[in-house]
């Protein structure tokens, strides 16, 4: 398993210095590859009717970017910055938008099988950060674990930790949400 | 807690995470028709929102300056062509909802650097949304673009076209109704659940109520066209006739026909797929029938258009 993640690893790096190089047919397979785990730290923190826009914005940004890069390792962190930079302009942009918009959605979602997603997302985004991208990364984006750190630049110990706290604490949440 | 299931799905799968798995899904990235935020206006007084649209109206035609500016600007027009109520002419810019008219005998080319070029035909009438949005109301458009997949829409009244990294030509006619030509890369089209991938040398027809038809490609038989033609008219029993008529390389259609036709043609269908392309073992005619998602994943892998790697991050919905 880690021979493969590394080799995974080395492709990516060799996908993002061609990027950064002007390949744009390297940049759509990066785009490709990251879009989950973009989305998944957007949704972490903006209205999911807005997240999927987000990512497209990411990715422009990165995009503009990708030539400062200095190093292939730094990609991941680099574009998860973006992600929880652009998800920070969204509420500056609009700071009174926003609850609104949520709020109309779970209203909208009241009545169809959205309404129940909406609820364990915002049980989702009130755990600590750490836990609620990975967990989201995991739960809504269908990634594994693997995937995750190889995606993040996170350790696979440091990702099962975020799963299994994070969900310890979902359970519990949910637990208390049945109980009232 | 399966931390094993968790973790990597392995092991036995831990109910409740399964639970949370499935409740989740639909915020999951990709097209989500289900979650698209509705208007929530409340009813007022009729006269107070007359009065307050005439007031809005004033002021905005006195106080709001042009919208802004896309990043979408002429390159270059032979014959007529307005942006608004201004005569078109090199350099100008496309700014954000206004509408773009060409004349009889004339085109129009548009370039944003960082997305691509849009030749526009003549008659043909657009505005643009946003830098990656247009809408094409009439006419012709031919898009080459160089953005990300799938950044940039061609949204048309009856479906939207997602670039995926191509060139492609989409032509709408007074009724909506349209058709889309790549000729290179990939377009899904798309319109609310319904949804067809449109390789290079395929074309595919879209009706204003019945969203995109069934891709194709340009050499295909004239008696799959027909058959195709008949059957998305409501003709079933041309089914017949698409089915007799496909050769291998039409695989693609009859992929697509898997999740169109009701459950008592779907056999039929598959036993045709079948025929035209080698099936991995763990596909089971079953599976398919229940039109159960990785079976109908696994067909369409057996097309050997593009691997899963490059699909994989593509929205999918296939049921």
């Amino acid at each position: 398993m880690h021979l493969m993640l590394s080799a995974e690893v080395s492709e990516d790096d060799g996908l993002i210095r061609a990027a950064a190089a002007g390949d744009r047919a390297a940049f759509g397979e990066l785009y490709v590859r990251y879009a989950r785990m973009v989305h998944g730290i957007l949704l972490a923190r903006v209205p999911p009717g807005d997240a999927e826009d987000l990512v497209q914005d990411v990715f422009v940004s990165a995009l503009r970017q990708l030539g400062g890069l200095r190093s292939a390792a730094a990609f991941r962190g680099w574009l998860a910055a973006i992600a929880r930079n652009r998800a920070m302009d969204y509420f500056r942009d609009a700071r009174e938008r926003a609850p609104l918009d949520e709020a109309a959605e779970r209203a909208a979602g009241a009545h169809d099988s959205g309404a129940n997603a909406l609820l364990v997302l915002d049980l989702i985004r009130r755990l600590p950060e750490a836990y609620r991208e990975t967990l989201l990364m995991r739960l809504v984006e269908g990634m594994t674990g693997p995937e995750i750190a190889r995606l993040t630049g996170l350790t696979p110990e440091s990702v099962r930790v975020n799963l299994c706290r994070g969900m310890k604490m979902l359970r519990e949440s949910l637990r208390g949400v049945e109980a009232r | 807690m399966n931390e094993d299931y968790l973790w990597d799905r392995s092991g036995p799968p831990d109910p409740e995470i399964e639970r949370l798995e499935q409740t989740l899904a639909p915020l999951r990235y990709r097209h989500r028709a289900g979650l698209v935020r509705r208007s929530h206006a409340r009813p007022r007084a009729w006269w107070l929102t007359a009065a307050a649209a005439v007031v809005a109206a004033v002021a905005l035609s006195r106080l709001t300056p042009p919208p802004p500016a896309t990043a979408w600007q002429v390159e270059s027009l032979d014959g007529s062509a307005t942006l608004g109520t201004e005569q078109a002419a090199a350099f100008m810019p496309l700014r954000a909802g206004q509408v773009l008219r060409t004349g009889g005998n004339s085109q129009l080319m548009l370039r944003a650097d960082q997305y691509g070029t849009m030749t526009i035909g003549p008659d043909s009438e657009l505005r643009a949304a946003t830098n990656r949005q247009i809408l094409l109301q009439r006419g012709q458009l031919h898009a080459y673009i160089w953005a990300p997949p799938r950044t940039f829409v061609v949204e048309t009244p009856s479906a939207r076209a997602v670039d995926l990294g191509c060139e492609y030509t989409i032509n709408v006619d007074g009724s909506g109704d349209g058709v889309i030509r790549v000729s290179m890369g990939w377009v899904a089209f798309q319109f609310a659940d319904h949804e067809s991938f449109i390789p290079a040398g395929a074309q595919c027809v879209t009706r204003k109520r019945g969203g995109p038809g069934v891709p194709f490609y340009e050499d295909a038989e004239d008696s799959l066209r027909q058959s195709l033609a008949a059957w998305e008219q409501g003709n079933s029993g041309a089914l017949t006739g698409i089915l007799a008529a496909a050769r291998p390389r039409d695989a693609l259609t009859v992929w697509h026909l898997l999740t169109r036709v009701g459950d008592g043609e779907r056999g039929a269908v598959f036993d045709r797929f079948a025929q035209l392309v080698d099936l991995p073992r763990d596909v089971t005619r079953d599976g398919v029938l229940r039109k159960d998602a990785h079976a109908i994943d696994m067909c369409w892998d057996a097309l050997g258009l593009e691997d899963t790697g490059w699909w994989r991050g593509w929205e999918r919905r296939w049921e």
